[in-house]
């Protein structure tokens, strides 16, 4: 494997876990009545545990794996004296050490107990993809462009991020329409994100058209560039993925007054978190590539 | 005017606004000498000038003289809001076609690199 492919890779595995440990504990924090977060984070458990592991892991090779990109290769992913004047000497080093920073957090916000817990994690889910923003594309320009860029990229991570990370309780919560004891809470929880939903949804857009002008100064129809054709595709997944969250929320759930099959719903739930990941592999290998 | 109207109309004018100002990667977009160029006298420096601001520790030119040898240079110099990398000269040119090979990292964290030539006229 080349370092660049290593690298993304590790962008893949970062996005992911981050988006999961932001989206999940933003919707236990702000979202779900107590009891049922309580409930939904006691299932999610195992994810978060492996979710942080993966941070860790994926913090912990940048470095390496970015010195091995910027120098001649492998050789150079331990060397003392790469990895320091990466460090020291460029940009990407400095995001690498607010990244860092903000993995401390989240190993930080594991020790924390009781009902501050869910938001320490959140507010260094948050910070993770906020460093993001650092090194990239959103660092190209400079001046006041610069400051708008990132701020516009902040914006665009945590939006969807939000949105694709909540997802995953969001599976959780569905059955819990079919308890008893928890479904005003669960139907309480679907309300609420649904509403959230449609900020995240035109907050996701109006950053993505921003970040693309930015980015590419145009549509991106050149598709000789692979950096274009990605970022053309990855468009249209999410327009698939507006496509079923619209269907969920105007076609599956008025008809579940009427047929209590909850099956559907979890299909295309089920389907958009598919195309989540598919967004995030691209963006990780697109991220990379010369975008004009 | 609805929201959504709105919306577009405003997306519509970040693009017309922002059209043609990117370009990520430092590309090369002009050098004294420039590429191709011939000069009368040697120069004190190279100025490479890129498109994007560089990390200084993984930018570099290497000069290639006539007789295929690398030219002697001091330490480059980041100018220009850190979009110029300035290579000083310590020796005088002799005439002939010299080869400028150059590398950066743009603080976004691409490499990229290149080569261009200018003469000393005889």
């Amino acid at each position: 494997m080349t370092p660049d492919a290593a690298l993304v890779l590790c962008r893949f595995l970062f996005y992911g876990s981050a988006i999961f440990l932001w989206g999940a504990s933003a919707y236990i924090c702000w979202i779900a009545p107590a009891d049922l977060a309580a409930q939904v984070s006691r299932r999610l458990r195992h994810c978060y545990r492996l979710s942080t592991l993966l941070i860790i892991g994926t913090t912990a090779s940048l470095l390496p794996l970015r010195a091995a990109a910027i120098g001649e290769g492998w050789a150079d992913a331990f060397a003392p004296q790469m990895l320091s004047s990466v460090l020291t000497g460029t940009n990407v080093g400095q995001a690498w050490i607010a990244q860092a920073c903000a993995a401390g957090l989240l190993i930080a916000s594991c020790l924390v107990t009781g009902r501050f817990r869910y938001g320490a994690r959140a507010m260094s889910a948050g910070l993770l993809l906020i460093s993001l923003t650092l090194s990239g594309h959103a660092a190209m320009h400079s001046g006041w462009l610069h400051m708008m860029h990132r701020l516009n990229d902040g914006v665009h991570l945590l939006s969807g991020g939000a949105w694709l990370g909540a997802l995953v309780p969001i599976v959780i919560t569905l059955p819990l329409l079919r308890d008893t004891r928890c479904q005003k809470d669960a139907r309480t929880a679907l309300m609420r994100f649904s509403t959230a939903g449609h900020v995240a949804v035109v907050l996701v857009i109006t950053t993505g058209i921003i970040n693309t002008a930015l980015i590419v100064g145009s549509v991106p129809l050149d598709w000789q560039l692979e950096y274009q054709l990605l970022l053309s595709i990855k468009i249209l997944i999410v327009f698939a993925l507006i496509a079923l969250a619209i269907g969920n929320r105007y076609l599956l759930v008025p008809r579940l007054a009427r047929n209590p099959s909850l099956e559907p719903l979890k299909w295309t739930t089920g389907a958009e978190i598919a195309l989540g990941f598919a967004v995030l592999g691209l963006v990780a290998v697109f991220g990379m590539l010369q975008p004009t | 005017m609805s929201k959504h109207t709105r919306l577009t109309a405003l997306s519509a004018l970040a693009l017309v606004i922002f059209a043609g100002q990117a370009f990520a990667h430092a590309h090369l977009t002009g050098s004294v000498p420039a590429d191709k160029a011939t000069v009368a006298v040697s120069p004190d420096e190279l100025d490479l000038h890129f498109s994007e601001e560089l990390d200084l520790k993984f930018s570099g030119a290497k000069i290639i003289g006539p007789d295929k040898a690398s030219v002697k240079t001091g330490d480059a110099m980041l100018m220009d809001d850190g979009k110029t990398l300035m290579v000083p000269l310590l020796e005088k040119l002799d005439p002939g076609a010299y080869e400028v090979e150059w590398h950066v990292l743009s603080t976004d964290g691409h490499k990229t690199k290149g080569a261009y030539g200018f003469t000393v006229k005889p």
